[in-house]
């Protein structure tokens, strides 16, 4: 029997910079979004996550799977910064993975993205860019972590852009959080009948992530 | 870490260093061993006493915190009665998270884990019963002092749905524990549990297309004090429709509103009026906030739209086929008849009168302040009350010197479906659901050029023929039914199977000799068989009672498979839905239940996996006598 999921990615910057206690905190995060995830019934029941990574060239590292069957992936860094493979990736993945509504099957709910760099890119990443941001084939919320990552590159490819004060591990720690919380309010609205293109809601973010207007 | 122990094998120790691992107590960094340890997990995982295990760890792990103190009483504790690894790990880092912020030695309390852990597996042998363990009484005392936080009223008594799992604090963990090993014992695994061959989650080679087996943590809170609440639950049955038809009709809060502490947000309305009767089906927008009042009031409105025009139109006498030409329609999609286009035009003024209304409510609600959003400053307005709604009304027509027929004409705004299904068990629907690319998005009647005429167009189907049953239905139900070609069908099976709808005996030796001819040759076969085409679930009945009863959900779907023959096939044959059916009761309560009573508990009952909407159901069958 067919149900409707909420597909939701994490895109992933594990270029060099991430070397250390950053790509630590990073694997812990996750660990910690899926644990917390685990508890809530909405999610339970409609949330499928899948993780991309993206260094020299980016990969999908797990792809869509159901919340109680996802297993945490130990990332580690090294290398630069393909951005525009990585929004490659992702395309390529909702054409492949994400259900569109017809006679025979329920769409999916319209995918979240939580895509986190802390650098500038180092391929071209411009096009692609462009072309997600007009067609908006999903919700995407960009995160640029730390002094090296520029918020306003990040426009390019969503109006929804955070910044991290830092990429310490207690920052990265909240970032995840609220990112567990925002899937989780999805999860939760997702199933209330919406007048067509309404903007998602936010959780309010926490010390040391700032929304960028 | 562990006390040398002669008698402890080696295998046990590497399992406790596994937990110790997984719980990120300790540290592995080799690769090897990671893998190793994992592998080991993934055994224990899906090994027999998992459950027990993980469950006793708990307990010691909840001791070691009533020992600490009272601080305690702001961290939560969530456990579910599968008691899964997730929520230890989580329990284990608030705990460790809790020390970093009081300073504490960190590493000492982690001892303190990791000691408790190989006690338990000391202490597993068999014969020992799960209760006995020594500090189970000072813990029960200890954590009563910890008084849990006040807003967790909850805790045990208003069991959630589908499975026993209950969201407690620190002070019922044991009572909820047993609480769930009693009642949640009596359940079978979840529902999707019988499509496989083995139901426990450790084992991930699980093909994608089979659901795992799931109990999430849904709450039950009853429906609040807000102004203008809907009923908990809700049915009704029509004491006039027309001759050798029944009208029966259900609401039920989905699992989100009874989660949330929210009012359902559906509403229906039928009527009968002369030959006629009139049907009004309605689902308020999730996220406005009134919208059931909105729901409400459309359904009133256009019943009494449709009831004053009917009141003095009448399709008596007219031949089948003169009315099926009037039902032709143009190259505009136009209904080329005259009757045709007057009743078409009733339904279109019906849907007006029904905004208009909704429209001036807001306008009169706006002047109460309980109505008006304080926080965002904001008056009500009629977004406020958006709501689809779906229309339909139906008569019998006799022609003299001919047999009868019915005729029914709908008309919808919105998602939401309707469907009529023929004495031949064929099926047409008689909806077009305004669906967007991404699930959830409709339109209401309050949405822009809903209401043109160009587009109710494409919205109204009738119905020339015979009758056996007509269903108008929120999303809530049509969304679970879905293709709904030949979903409806199913609906309707299921229906039969579970005796809503009643159909005609047949003896055993006529069952009998049907059977034969399918995969489950006998009637005994069926009965063994029973456990793959049922699902158990505990509901709360009455909408004031606390304790749940069983309910037992038969599956036309599943059932068909195991006969190894299409649903269509079974529908058609009185005596395989019999062999299917026999003595078979959702619940003890509900032997003596009418029809709607049963269609309300039905509702409320079957799973569905990702179904959280508000569920309203209205049927117009015909019944076998």
């Amino acid at each position: 029997m067919s149900s409707r999921r909420l597909p939701v990615y994490l895109v992933l910057d594990c270029s060099g910079s991430m070397c250390g206690e950053p790509i630590e905190a990073v694997n812990q995060g996750i660990k910690a979004l899926v644990a917390e995830l685990q508890s809530e019934p909405y999610a339970i029941e409609t949330a499928y996550l899948s993780v991309i990574t993206f260094e020299s060239t980016a990969q999908q590292v797990f792809p869509l799977t159901e919340l109680m069957k996802f297993q945490p992936p130990v990332l580690s860094a090294g290398g630069t910064t393909s951005l525009g493979d990585a929004l490659k990736l992702l395309t390529q993945c909702f054409d492949k993975e994400v259900k569109k509504a017809s006679d025979t099957q329920k769409g999916d709910w319209k995918p979240l993205v939580f895509l986190m760099t802390d650098g500038m890119p180092t391929d071209t990443w411009e096009k692609a860019a462009d072309e997600l941001k007009q067609k908006k084939p999903a919700n995407i919320i960009a995160c640029a972590a730390g002094s090296g990552a520029d918020e306003y590159t990040l426009k390019k490819l969503t109006e929804i852009v955070v910044k991290l004060d830092n990429l310490q591990p207690d920052t990265l720690k909240q970032f995840f959080k609220w990112v567990s919380q925002s899937i989780k309010q999805s999860s939760q609205s997702v199933a209330q009948v919406m007048a067509n293109n309404q903007p998602i809601n936010l959780p309010p973010p926490p010390q040391g992530i700032t929304i960028i207007p | 870490m562990s006390n040398h122990d002669p008698n402890q094998e080696p295998d046990v120790e590497k399992l406790i260093k596994a937990i110790c691992w997984k719980l990120d107590i300790e540290n592995h960094s080799d690769e090897l061993e990671k893998n190793e340890l994992e592998k080991k997990w993934h055994d224990f995982q899906g090994s027999s006493d998992y459950q027990d295990t993980i469950e006793k760890i708990i307990k010691k792990i909840a001791g070691i915190c009533a020992e600490i103190g009272q601080e305690f009483s702001e961290i939560k504790f969530e456990i579910s009665s599968n008691k899964k690894s997730s929520e230890v790990a989580k329990l284990v880092e608030t705990l460790v998270d809790f020390f970093i912020k009081k300073n504490q030695n960190c590493s000492q309390l982690t001892e303190k884990i990791k000691t408790a852990i190989n006690e338990v597996f000391k202490n597993k042998s068999p014969q020992l019963p799960p209760l006995s363990e020594p500090n189970q009484t000072e813990f029960i005392r200890d954590s009563e002092v910890l008084s849990p936080t006040e807003n967790v009223p909850l805790s045990t008594k208003n069991l959630s749905n589908d499975n026993i799992n209950t969201s407690v604090n620190a002070t019922s963990i044991t009572p909820s524990i047993n609480e769930a090993k009693t009642v949640g014992s009596a359940n079978s695994p979840t529902p999707e549990a019988t499509l496989l061959e083995h139901s426990t989650e450790g084992k991930i080679a699980q093909p994608e297309s089979t659901s795992t087996p799931i109990t999430p943590p849904w709450e039950y809170h009853r429906v609040p004090d807000e102004p203008k609440p809907h009923d908990e639950f809700y049915s009704q049955k029509s004491d006039q429709s027309p001759e050798g038809l029944k009208l029966i009709g259900a609401r039920v809060r989905g699992k989100m509103h009874k989660h949330q502490g929210t009012n359902c947000d559906d509403w229906f309305k039928f009527d009968t009026v002369g030959k006629w009767t009139i049907i009004a089906v309605s689902d308020g927008a999730g996220s406005k906030k009134f919208s059931r009042i909105g729901a409400k009031i459309s359904c009133e409105a256009a019943v009494k739209s449709l009831k004053e025009f009917l009141e003095s139109f009448s399709l008596c006498e007219t031949a089948k086929t003169d009315l099926e030409n009037d039902f032709d329609r143009d190259s505009e999609w136009l209904f080329k008849g005259d009757k045709a286009k007057e009743l078409q035009k009733s339904l279109y003024t019906a849907l007006s009168k029904a905004y208009q209304r909704v429209e001036e409510e807001a306008n009169r609600l706006k002047n109460y302040s309980s109505y008006n959003k304080r926080e965002e400053k904001k008056e009500l307005d009629i977004k406020d009350l958006s709501a689809t709604l779906l229309l339909a009304i139906h008569t019998k027509i006799q022609v003299k010197n001919s047999t009868s027929y019915d005729f029914v004409l709908t008309c919808q705004v919105g998602d939401g479906m309707l469907a009529a299904i023929s004495h031949k068990y064929t099926l047409k629907l008689l909806g077009k659901p305004d669906i967007g690319e991404h699930g959830g998005q409709t339109d209401f009647l309050t949405s822009a050029g809903k209401l043109e005429d160009y587009n109710l167009v494409q919205k109204t189907f009738p119905f020339i023929g015979n009758l056996k049953a007509l269903m108008i239905m929120t999303d809530g139900v049509s969304d679970d039914y879905f293709p709904n070609d030949p979903g409806m069908l199913k609906l309707y099976g299921d229906l039969i199977l579970n005796r809503v709808i009643k159909i005609r005996n047949v003896d055993a030796k006529e069952r009998e000799q049907e059977l034969q001819k399918t995969s489950l040759k006998t009637q005994n076969d069926v009965i063994n068989n029973q456990k793959n085409f049922q699902d158990e679930v505990e509901r709360i009945l009455a909408p004031n009672s606390d304790e749940p009863k069983k309910v037992s959900i038969r599956s036309i779907a599943k059932y068909a498979e195991r006969l190894g023959k299409d649903i269509k096939e079974v529908l058609t044959s009185r005596d395989l839905l019999n062999a299917g059916i026999l003595e078979h009761q959702m619940c003890q309560e509900c032997e003596p239940m009418e029809p709607h009573e049963k269609l309300k508990i039905w509702l409320d009952s079957y799973y569905r996996r990702g179904s959280f909407d508000d569920r309203t159901l209205v049927v117009l069958y015909r019944e076998e006598d």
